[in-house]
């Protein structure tokens, strides 16, 4: 049985700096636990979208360590995480792919070579897209879906690999505010009804503040890491009241 | 004797029906990988690798080497070539695709000249010819084609991810540079085989129309890849018989055929995307 302690990312003295000297991540040091809920907060280009790359193993620091799950990031380790991207489309605008087909890709990183997806995954596919509430579509092509049911077909993506941990990049950019609250209701659903643990980037903080378990504001560096509602009082949250951008801290 | 007369006796002969055979082979070659590489935004690879073909086969030509062994190599080379400069993020994709086509040309130029043409069918090469297809070429083109149907099925569903998004592949720890490489290649080798037929200027179509005219119709995945194909047959084999009935380079025909077929495809998606709005 593992600990609910038990670091499911650990980052250590991390620095990202790109060439010129400027540093996108100046020695964060985060450790996120078993079932949390992390709302990573911040202003854009405040370097949440790096963290998540380093955590991801899509770019490496400068200098620091990260740990996934307690090794160093690596494919199989991977092969644990959820993740929806900041701009939940494909490469190619138009692709041909029904939303079954696209949910069924979050398990292809497990697909066994001349073993097609078929079976479990299909029944985990629906299951999945029935959770999220979105089974109807599943015959539907990505591109003809509005911007919320797209959004749901990645978390669904995500989600279909049992993974251990779900990291989301800013999904609710573009969202309308009701998709939005509903999107929220649902992630709040996954972290506690099914144990998930979720890492969110941001820069909405007063709803973040309200949903995470634990949040972590930054710009650059790491200004405030601890609970949702010390966050609430904390001069930080106050002064985004009335300056959402101007009032945080620049790297 | 009209036109088709003429065909229809055409047809009867040992080295029309080896081209007819052979033409279906590199449709279903190429249409399958047509679908990849239109996804992947790497249209213009065909171009770049056909080029870097008249290239190797001009070396070949001048150094005694087997030709078409020596072309396969040198697309191999090409190919890993472009792929490691599109990867890099330094160099955008389409002056990655230049930098190997204009190699490719200059060399073939040049060991073309200094061969003093070798002998060779240059009008051939670059335009396709039906009298190309050599009983050789077909067990050639018919090994290709097993190979890259069994590459295809290998890790089916891992090739789609890394050309659904590469960045979300990756991040699903899936090494999407194996994959990347091996389309690349997969693509060098369909080129050598192709030549014969389409011609070196004219091959990069193949590569892209099959499954551009798929993407337009399909619903699903799936239905492209059975779609591409179905018009990567029908392109070659309608081209082909142009080429008879006009006695001219089936490269040309097979291409305005596939042109065509897409020119259709899209007048009818959008007349239906008409009447339903009125």
């Amino acid at each position: 049985m593992s600990d609910a302690t038990e670091p499911v990312v650990e980052l250590r003295d991390v620095v990202v700096e790109y060439p010129g000297g400027i540093r996108a991540v100046d020695g964060v040091s985060l450790r996120v636990s078993r079932k949390e809920f992390l709302g990573l907060l911040g202003p854009n280009g405040a370097g949440k979208s790096t963290l998540v790359s380093l955590i991801l193993g899509l770019q490496r620091p400068t200098r620091g360590t990260v740990r996934l799950f307690g090794e160093a990031v690596h494919p199989v380790s991977l092969r644990r995480v959820g993740y929806v991207p900041q701009r939940p489309q494909p490469a190619y605008p138009d692709f041909p792919a029904t939303v079954l087909e696209t949910v069924l890709l979050g398990r292809a990183a497990r697909a066994r070579p001349f073993r097609s997806l078929r079976g479990r995954d299909r029944e985990k596919a629906t299951e999945v897209l029935r959770l999220l509430d979105i089974e109807d579509l599943r015959n539907r092509r990505i591109g003809q879906l509005s911007g919320g049911q797209t959004q749901r077909v990645f978390v669904a993506k995500g989600l279909v690999a049992d993974p251990d941990l779900l990291i989301l990049d800013e999904p609710t950019s573009g969202m309308d505010a009701p998709s939005r609250r509903e999107f929220y209701a649902l992630l709040a659903r996954l972290n506690r009804d099914l144990g998930i643990t979720i890492i969110l980037t941001s820069h909405d903080v007063h709803s973040v503040t309200r949903l995470a378990s634990r949040i972590a504001f930054m710009s650059g560096r790491i200004f405030f890491d601890g609970d949702p509602a010390e966050f609430a009082r904390h001069p930080i949250h106050s002064d985004l009241e009335d300056f959402p951008e101007e009032a945080m801290p620049k790297p | 004797m009209s036109g088709v007369d003429q065909v229809l006796s055409l047809l009867s002969a040992a080295f029309v029906q080896r081209a007819f055979l052979m033409g279906i082979l590199i449709a279903l070659l190429s249409s399958l990988l047509s679908v990849f590489i239109v996804l992947k935004n790497v249209s213009l690879i065909g171009d770049g690798l056909a080029h870097t073909a008249f290239g190797g086969l001009s070396i070949g030509y001048y150094t005694g080497f087997v030709p078409l062994w020596t072309a396969a190599v040198v697309v191999v080379l090409g190919s890993m070539g472009i792929t490691k400069l599109n990867r890099s993020a330094k160099i955008a994709s389409d002056a990655a695709v230049a930098v190997f086509l204009t190699l490719g040309l200059a060399s073939g130029i040049l060991f073309y000249q200094l061969g003093r043409g070798f002998g060779v069918n240059l009008e051939g090469l670059l335009f396709g010819s039906i009298l190309l297809a050599t009983p050789d070429q077909f067990v050639f083109a018919a090994a290709v084609l097993v190979l890259t149907v069994a590459a295809l099925l290998f890790s089916f569903s891992k090739l789609v991810y890394t050309t659904f998004s590469e960045t979300q592949a990756q991040a699903a720890g899936i090494r999407t540079g194996f994959f990347d490489y091996g389309l690349s290649i997969l693509a060098g080798i369909a080129v050598i085989v192709s030549i014969p037929i389409a011609g070196i200027l004219l091959i990069a179509a193949l590569l892209v129309l099959p499954g551009l005219t798929s993407i337009q119709v399909a619903r699903s995945f799936r239905q492209a890849m059975v779609l591409s194909p179905v018009f990567g047959l029908a392109s070659v084999v309608v081209g082909i018989l142009f080429s008879l009935l006009l006695d001219v380079a089936p490269g040309a025909t097979i291409v305005l055929t596939g042109l065509g077929i897409l020119t259709f495809v899209i007048a009818i998606k959008k007349g239906i995307a008409w009447s339903a709005r009125t």
